[in-house]
């Protein structure tokens, strides 16, 4: 009876997981499968490779060419492999206790959500773990062909562990989140495979010079190919690990918590940790994205950074005012819903789960991110005017001395800041008037609603214009004014719309200007609708509903 | 112990409790009866804290379920209607989770689960794989678990469900023996003779109403209005059954061979006199005793519509 080491762990689930998931055929098939790909893999590739060679090259450049290639082989495998096998693992962790109709019981006990996720996630990592160092004896014997270095395999199996880790805790997040494990693996799936998509698109658009820098640097298999090359980040150099030790955990942990929050039967609010977390992953993307540029590069280019900062960074921030901007009307039902909106502001409840901090929290992230822009401006003209010690120049500088090349200036900052923020208060606002609708749900639909139509809208019409060669200046034209992206690329991209028949004449204002207000406006419509109609339903908001006859009785 | 106060839930336009309010005492078993649907597995399931109540509050020894819910679960035993159980486990470590998911202490947890096997007669199934127990055991084995932490108040719910007869009894005198050990007790059914043994309250639930609900004997007088005898002589019934019938506050006098059931529309009733009358008339009286409750005939009243 191993009582003693598992019950260490202090985790009953995780103890009993990590037990009964060795127990049977299953774990060695799954080792033996796993063993097996990597051993087929490397044996394909030298059959290849000495099929090719086989003419004869100095030995000496060969061997160490046979371990670069076993190296790359197996590590884009087992990659590959993670990628596959986490999901599958750990995405039915809780939604198989509903199936096998376990969880009232495991609810019932004493067992805080802290320990459910973490024993569910751990014991699926500590398997991947188990299966990596399967391979340790094919990555030694790449050591032995020599082409590659002990640090770099130790970095490449550190990371694939974190991989594993930010995978599982996707896959925690759909177990909680959904009831059918067969939607909980799918959803996981395709979380992590837009995940990697993603990363390699940003930064394939990102750099022209490299494939490798700090968005690379997030992908698994870019990662791989580079994994002792520093990073350059504006004109300092960091290790290659450094942004995956740094965001992979740090997303994790906010994935963690959300799995928490919504863990069935289970009423913990996790929501300052979710929003806290959700703000500074935004801030150190963001400074992460726009500092990687190929060595050589100070300053990367309008159009580069425009891909890899701003739009990917503002997409992502109006997505997260879905969840993030709404909320239900209060139960109390007080006198008026703006009222409650506006008062009580705890500095805590902006990062409540309520729709009252909510609107606090959109400007808070706006000013985050460009902030976080900003600090390309204070940087890299640090960098610039040479004075490359310590970590640059104070904000009031970088706006004093907007350097001519910089992509984007201290000014620019500011109208991002005010482009993205009055967008994320439209938000808030049709947040507002869902709840004031009916509850959360209706609140995430407009804003999805509003997102798809001013992003579609506008690249509708503007391809629809290129092929028709119309002369343009119709109405229709003009909702180009309402995609945010138009705007932030009229901002990094100052020539970008010059003299289309889209845009407004020069005496009228810049574009994010006329988007800014557009939304304000558009948020002052959403926010006075919120309180008229609540006031209007006030009396049957949240309110339970019970006849006269048996309110009368209750009240006996 | 338990309290529910004016408990409703509502499942979008079906009301499946509606206004439910009951108090059990510690000591208390308390039988929830009510056909398929009624809402017994709904009432249960807010007071083992998995479903929020759409109004009313529920709670155990002053601990309101819906906020005070870690406290709550650590006094209460749950044990479901359906359950599953885990794969590749042994009986054992199957209870050792449990124990230590309700924090109790490394050292204590092997004799606490070897008594609560003990106790659910799976002593010889220690090392034998969960899956392998038949169904039978399974409930058993669940109500094992049920008890590790020792709960003060235990909500089964149908706990003999889909059980052989001789499973149903022994899980009867499992609860009995609970019983003994002075746990508050809320164990629900559709069968009533399974309950009339051993609950001393019970409540009759129907559509999410609780028709009646109280002391076991005062529901029999509410619904029979008064005491019953059951008399058995050795000869000279007719006699007897003369005789009783002019005692006062007498419903109705039944004889069925040589038994006479006498129906009082009272409880006031001495049986000591009603004995000395017949003996004193020279009747040989063979047996003398109050009739038993018949849950089955409450229930089938109640729903008629006997009492409301
Ligand atoms: N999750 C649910 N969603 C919608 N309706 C439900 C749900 N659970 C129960 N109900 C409904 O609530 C009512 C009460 O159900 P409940 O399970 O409490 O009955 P019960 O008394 O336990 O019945 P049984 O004897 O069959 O176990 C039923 O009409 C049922 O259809
Ligand atoms: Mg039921």
């Amino acid at each position: 009876m191993t009582v003693g080491f598992l019950d260490r762990l202090q985790n009953p689930v995780l103890s009993k997981d990590l037990r009964t998931r060795m127990r049977g055929a299953k774990a060695f098939v799954v080792q033996g499968v796993y063993v097996g790909v990597l051993v087929v893999m490397i044996g394909l590739s030298y059959l290849m490779w000495w099929l090719v060679h086989r003419a004869g090259v100095s030995p000496l450049i060969i061997s160490s060419d046979v371990g670069r290639r076993f190296y790359l082989l197996i590590f884009m495998t087992q990659a590959a492999l993670v990628a596959l096998i986490t999901p599958a693992l750990i995405a039915g962790a809780i939604t198989l206790e509903h199936e096998q109709r376990t969880y009232e019981l495991l609810a019932c006990t004493r067992l805080v959500p802290r320990t459910i996720v973490a024993g569910k996630l751990l014991s699926g990592w500590l398997f991947v773990v188990m299966l990596l160092t399967c391979s340790l004896p094919m990555a030694a014997l790449c050591l032995m062909f020599g082409g590659v270095s002990v640090p770099e395999i130790f970095w490449s199996y550190f990371m694939l562990c974190l991989f594993a880790l930010f995978f599982g805790s996707m896959a925690v997040l759909c177990s909680s989140l959904l009831k059918r494990s067969a939607l909980a693996v799918v959803l996981t799936y395709a979380a992590v495979f837009s995940y990697l998509i993603t990363t390699v698109v940003i930064q394939a658009f990102a750099s022209q010079a490299s494939p490798w820098g700090a968005v690379g640097a997030l992908n698994p298999f870019v990662f791989i190919f580079y994994s002792t090359e520093p990073l350059s980040f504006f004109s300092f150099s960091i290790p290659g690990w450094l942004p995956g030790v740094v965001l992979l955990p740090l997303a994790s942990v906010l994935f963690l918590n959300w799995a928490m929050e919504r863990l069935p039967h289970f009423t913990v609010n996790r929501a300052f940790a979710i929003r806290g977390l959700f703000a500074l992953l935004v801030v150190v993307l963001t400074v992460l994205a726009v500092s990687h540029n190929a060595p050589g590069y100070l300053i990367p280019s309008s159009y580069q950074f425009l891909a890899s900062a701003v739009i990917p960074g503002s997409t992502a921030l109006l997505l997260a005012a879905l969840l993030l901007a709404t909320g239900n009307a209060p139960n109390h039902r007080p006198h008026s819903l703006l009222g409650w909106m506006v008062s009580g502001l705890h500095p805590r409840r902006i990062f409540s789960n309520e729709l009252r901090g909510g609107w606090v929290y959109m400007i808070l992230l706006a000013g985050l991110f460009a902030g976080a822009l900003l600090t390309n401006a204070t940087v890299g003209t640090s960098a610039a005017t040479g004075s490359t010690s310590g970590a640059g120049l104070p904000l009031p500088a970088a706006v004093a001395k907007p350097g001519g090349s910089l992509a984007l200036a201290a000014a620019d900052a500011w109208h991002i800041f005010a482009l993205i923020g009055a967008v994320l208060l439209c938000y808030s606002g049709l947040g507002a008037l869902g709840a004031a609708l009916r509850s959360r749900t209706v609140g995430i639909v407009l804003i999805l609603a509003l997102f798809v139509l001013s992003h579609l809208v506008p690249g509708a019409v503007w391809i629809a214009y290129n092929s028709s060669g119309a002369s343009g200046g119709e109405p229709i034209h003009y909702s180009l004014y309402l995609a945010p992206y138009v705007g932030l690329s009229a901002i990094c991209h100052p020539s970008l719309y010059n003299g289309l028949p889209f845009v407004l004449a020069p005496p009228a204002p810049p574009i994010w200007a006329v988007t800014a207000i557009t939304y304000l406006l558009l948020a002052m419509v959403g926010f006075g609708l919120a309180e008229i109609l609540y006031q209007t339903r006030r009396k049957n908001i949240a309110k339970p509903q019970v006849s006269p006859q048996e309110g009368a009785q209750a009240g006996a | 112990m338990l309290t529910i106060e004016h408990l409703r839930k509502d499942y979008g336009n079906l009301t499946a409790v509606k206004d439910l309010s009951l108090h059990l005492e510690k000591g208390d078993v308390y039988g929830f009866i009510g056909p398929n649907g009624a809402g017994k597995t709904t009432t249960i399931k807010v007071c083992a804290t998995l479903l929020e109540p759409t109004q009313g509050k529920v709670y155990v020894e002053g601990f309101d379920v819906t906020k005070k819910t870690n406290e709550v679960r650590g006094m209460i035993g749950y044990m479901p209607d359906f359950f599953g159980v885990y794969d590749d486990i042994m009986v054992w470590e199957y209870l050792d989770f449990f124990a230590a998911a309700y924090k109790i202490p490394r050292e204590r947890r092997q004799t606490i689960i070897d008594d609560v096997l003990e106790l659910t007669d799976l002593t010889g199934k220690r090392d034998i794989y969960v899956e392998a127990l038949s169904r039978g055991m399974k409930q058993r084995l669940c109500l094992a678990k049920t008890l590790l932490h020792d709960p003060k108040v235990l909500l089964l719910d149908e706990p003999a469900s889909g059980l052989d007869p001789r499973a149903r009894v022994e899980i009867k005198e499992l609860l009995k023996e609970l019983k003994t050990m002075g746990k508050t007790i809320l164990v629900s059914s559709h069968i009533l003779p399974e309950l009339a043994d051993f609950c001393n309250k019970i409540g009759i639930i129907e559509q999410g109403e609780l028709i009646v609900s109280g002391d076991v004997g005062e529901i029999m007088r509410k619904v029979q209005g008064g005491k019953g005898l059951q008399i058995t002589l050795l000869a000279d019934v007719e006699k007897a059954v003369a005789l009783l019938s002019q005692l006062p506050k007498v419903k109705s006098v039944e004889q069925d061979n040589l038994c006479v059931c006498v129906q009082f529309s009272t409880d006031e009733v001495e049986n000591s006199e009603v004995l000395q009358l017949l003996i004193k008339n020279g009747l040989q009286v063979q047996s003398f005793s109050e009739t038993q409750v018949d849950l089955e005939d409450i229930f089938m009243k109640v729903t008629r519509g006997v009492v409301s």
